[in-house]
């Protein structure tokens, strides 16, 4: 089988399997015991987080939270922000933990910005930047793929208003394209475990300030009372090794990646129909969008399901079914187009020869459709 | 309150020598849903070409709807049973009445119906002698009504005794399930096949049924849909089997050898060849469709006499007569309306000729059948099918193939 949807989930890598058992094994206490076991577990957590404290540098009024999921993250900083009076800047092309958060406030609070073409525009996110309460930006879209100026973008929304809060969903970026994860300018980050080869229920939140920010569960009071519920461990220390392993290897990885992206888009645009979208911007390497033109892009993925390939489309639907994806349309792409994109999305596992056969699949695929052009 | 049930039986007058058959059949299927529903503790009786239901406590609310779905059955009557004599039967009919709201006015009548003729008082005195009896207890709120009063109270006295009632359910009608023989119902997700199914059912067929997946052109969203719909229609029958057959290949190599305006009706030419190899394995005798003539161009008079033509059964069309609005009015019957109305995917969209043909050339027709009779193909996807058991209770299951 040929797995091509790292950008949903991703295997796990060797290093993250090999911590996650023999964290399971040896380090099942409960930190927040009191007896010398626990008291073990709590600094094998707290030398986890120093990890990302380093990567992020976290200073003394920050902390990193670990979450279940960098959904639970984003939904944690939305929620700080239902009482007051502020705008809420945000897209509706980015992951639904952010945009659907938006029936959480008044819709007069709501400024959603478009990312036409995949990018967003700085003057649109600035508007009304004065009252803002909180901007949330994506670092990559998942759908597009797109590598976002989130640095400078913090910096000028920093400028204009100190009082709002910036939060980056790192998740399909993070170990994958370069960023300056020490960012000033940042008050939040959210990650995901399990897109870049760690376990999955684990993600994490990290605040450069902590100032306000409530626990969005009641309980123990776990993590600094940010997040109650029993501390998972094994995933923890799996992340961490994960993330360890990266913060060496990374920069080759993403290098290899890009030779892989460059091979894979040149075979996509011989393809007749077929046009790669978004080519030539600042994109992570691991995502590539195409467009399946004159064929819904479900056909092509089930037809290439048949012969144990596997890619995503933006949407389930196809000939008789209508439904506009909202992402797409904050990325201005034309509705008659939404049911032809289809998403390859790899990792850094996924070695050249997988790659070349999947080539070889999508050809015959796409040849044996192409009676429905 | 009510402990009996008395089940009047559609058309059986028709049917002389076999109506041992018949009432055996619809025993049979009377006794299924109550299964299905876990109600015991009830005897079911044949009383002069009627079935009495006896049961132990008051039966449960479900009983009534479960028999509304049994073809063949006229009326459903909650009855009170007493001894043919007119005191008690005055009594029963005070009972069955129930109490009235202080204030509240009703038109009545006693209808009275003396089948068993030892019973000294003829129908119309009975009648009054239990009005009166009413009169006399509701003083001031009944009116007596003869032509079109309000409430009815039945009296029936027979050989067995007296069944006294004031409600009836009227019943699906038609023929008892598996007595008219077996068919192949050809399933879609749209309205038009299932209220078919429904018809077929109520005149008596025993149904397998078959949709056609054109996956992976489709997604298996569509097939859950006919399940859906299988589970539906099958609670008219008694047990059946839902065959999935593929066909996405059948469709892709149709469309690559025939002529971009014959793809649809082709699609359905193979589909009828593939019923009736169905139909050979199944020891079925006829097919059944949702055509209705002219709703689309599959549906012409023309196309339709042809598809006959290839077909080594009778296709029954049971709606070949009807508008799509009654078709729609019948489903809500059927109560597959709002299981049809979901949206979904269908491959003979995905492949719709610009302009469908209306008026084929039947020579280009027989030839493309005769060059290209995909018998493996055929074969093939027919043995290929995943075949649901539906059962009694309404569990899904899945079979292996018997053929």
């Amino acid at each position: 089988m040929i797995y091509l949807d790292y950008a949903a989930t991703s295997p796990m890598s060797e290093i993250a399997l090999d911590a996650l058992m023999k964290a399971s094994r040896e380090f099942y206490a409960n930190p927040a015991a009191g007896h010398k076991l626990g008291k073990a577990m709590q600094a094998q957590l707290e030398k986890c987080r120093q990890c990302f404290n380093d990567i992020f540098s976290v200073g003394e009024k920050g902390t990193v939270v670990f979450t279940g999921s960098a959904t639970e993250a984003n939904n944690q900083i939305l929620h700080q922000f239902i009482k007051g009076q502020g705008t809420i800047h945000l897209s509706r092309a980015d992951h639904p933990s952010i945009a659907n958060t938006a029936s959480w406030f008044r819709p007069e609070r709501m400024r959603f910005y478009q990312q036409a073409g995949g990018t967003f525009s700085p003057a649109e996110i600035l508007a009304e930047i004065e009252n803002c309460d909180v901007a949330v930006m994506c670092l990559v879209n998942n759908t597009s793929g797109i590598r976002q100026n989130v640095e400078d973008m913090a910096r000028l929304i920093k400028e204009a208003n100190p009082q709002a809060w910036v939060h980056i969903d790192a998740v399909q970026g993070f170990m994958k394209v370069d960023c300056d994860y020490t960012c000033p300018w940042v008050d939040s980050w959210s990650l995901a475990a399990h897109k870049i080869g760690g376990p999955k229920g684990v993600g994490a939140l990290v605040l450069k300030n902590t100032k306000n920010i409530k626990s969005f569960l009641k309980g123990g009071g776990q993590e600094g009372g940010l997040r109650s519920s029993t501390v998972p461990l094994p995933a923890i220390y799996s992340f961490t090794a994960q993330v360890e392993d990266l913060r060496a290897t990374s920069q080759a990885l993403i290098k290899e990646a890009d030779k892989k992206s460059d091979f894979l888009k040149n075979f996509l645009n011989q393809q007749k129909g077929i046009e790669v979208l978004f080519d030539g911007q600042n994109k992570s390497p691991f995502i590539i969008s195409i467009l399946t033109k004159g064929v819904s892009s479900d056909i092509v993925m089930r037809h290439l399901g048949e012969k144990e390939v596997m890619v995503s489309t933006s949407s389930a639907c196809s000939s008789r079914v209508k439904g506009d994806s909202a992402v797409l349309t904050a990325m201005k792409l034309d509705s008659s187009l939404h049911k032809n994109l289809l998403r390859i999305s790899f990792g850094y596992q996924t070695p050249l020869s997988e790659l070349e056969t999947f080539c070889e699949v999508f050809a015959d695929v796409w040849e044996d459709l192409s009676f429905l052009l | 309150m009510y402990k009996q049930l008395l089940i009047n039986v559609d058309e059986l007058w028709l049917k002389g020598k076999n109506r041992p058959q018949y009432f055996k059949a619809l025993r049979q299927h009377i006794q299924l849903q109550m299964k299905r529903l876990g109600q015991k503790g009830y005897t079911i009786k044949n009383r002069n070409q009627r079935f009495v239901l006896n049961f132990e406590t008051p039966y449960s609310d479900h009983v009534i709807p479960a028999l509304l779905k049994v073809a063949g059955i006229y009326t459903i009557v909650p009855v009170l049973e007493t001894v043919s004599e007119i005191d008690a039967i005055k009594e029963a009919a005070l009972e069955v009445w129930g109490d009235m709201k202080p204030g509240e006015l009703v038109t009545f009548r006693v209808s009275t119906d003396r089948a068993d003729k030892r019973f000294p008082m003829p129908s119309m005195e009975i009648s009054r002698q239990i009005g009166g009896a009413l009169l006399k207890k509701f003083d001031g709120q009944l009116k007596v009504e003869l032509r079109k009063p309000q409430r009815i109270l039945r009296v029936r006295v027979t050989a067995f005794g007296t069944y006294v009632s004031c409600t009836e359910y009227e019943g699906m009608g038609g023929l008892p399930v598996g007595t008219s023989g077996h068919i192949i119902t050809m399933l879609s997700g749209g309205f038009d096949s299932p209220v078919a199914s429904y018809l077929m059912s109520k005149r008596g067929c025993r149904q397998s049924f078959a949709f056609f997946h054109a996956f992976p052109f489709v997604g298996d969203e569509v097939k859950e849909k006919l399940l859906q719909i299988f589970g539906k229609l099958a609670e008219y029958q008694m047990g059946c089997e839902l065959y999935v057959i593929p066909y996405g290949e059948i469709q892709k190599k149709l469309a690559k050898l025939c002529k971009e305006e014959y793809r649809t009706i082709f699609f359905r030419q193979y589909m009828v060849f593939a019923s009736n190899l169905l139909a050979r394995k199944l020891k079925a005798r006829a097919l059944c469709t949702g055509d209705s003539l002219g709703q689309v161009s599959s549906q012409t008079l023309g196309n339709m006499g042809e598809l006959n033509k290839y077909s080594d059964r009778i296709i029954l069309r049971p709606l070949v007569g009807y508008n799509k609005r009654e078709i729609i009015a019948l489903s809500k019957v059927a109560e597959t309306h709002d299981i049809s109305i979901i949206p979904h995917d269908d491959a003979c969209s995905l492949f719709a000729p610009k302009k469908p043909i209306i008026r084929p050339d039947f020579g280009y027709w027989e030839d493309f059948v005769k060059e290209n009779p995909m018998s493996e193909e055929l074969e093939e996807c027919v043995n290929n099918a995943q075949i649901y058991y539906l059962d009694h209770s309404g569990k899904v299951s899945l079979r292996e193939k018997t053929f």
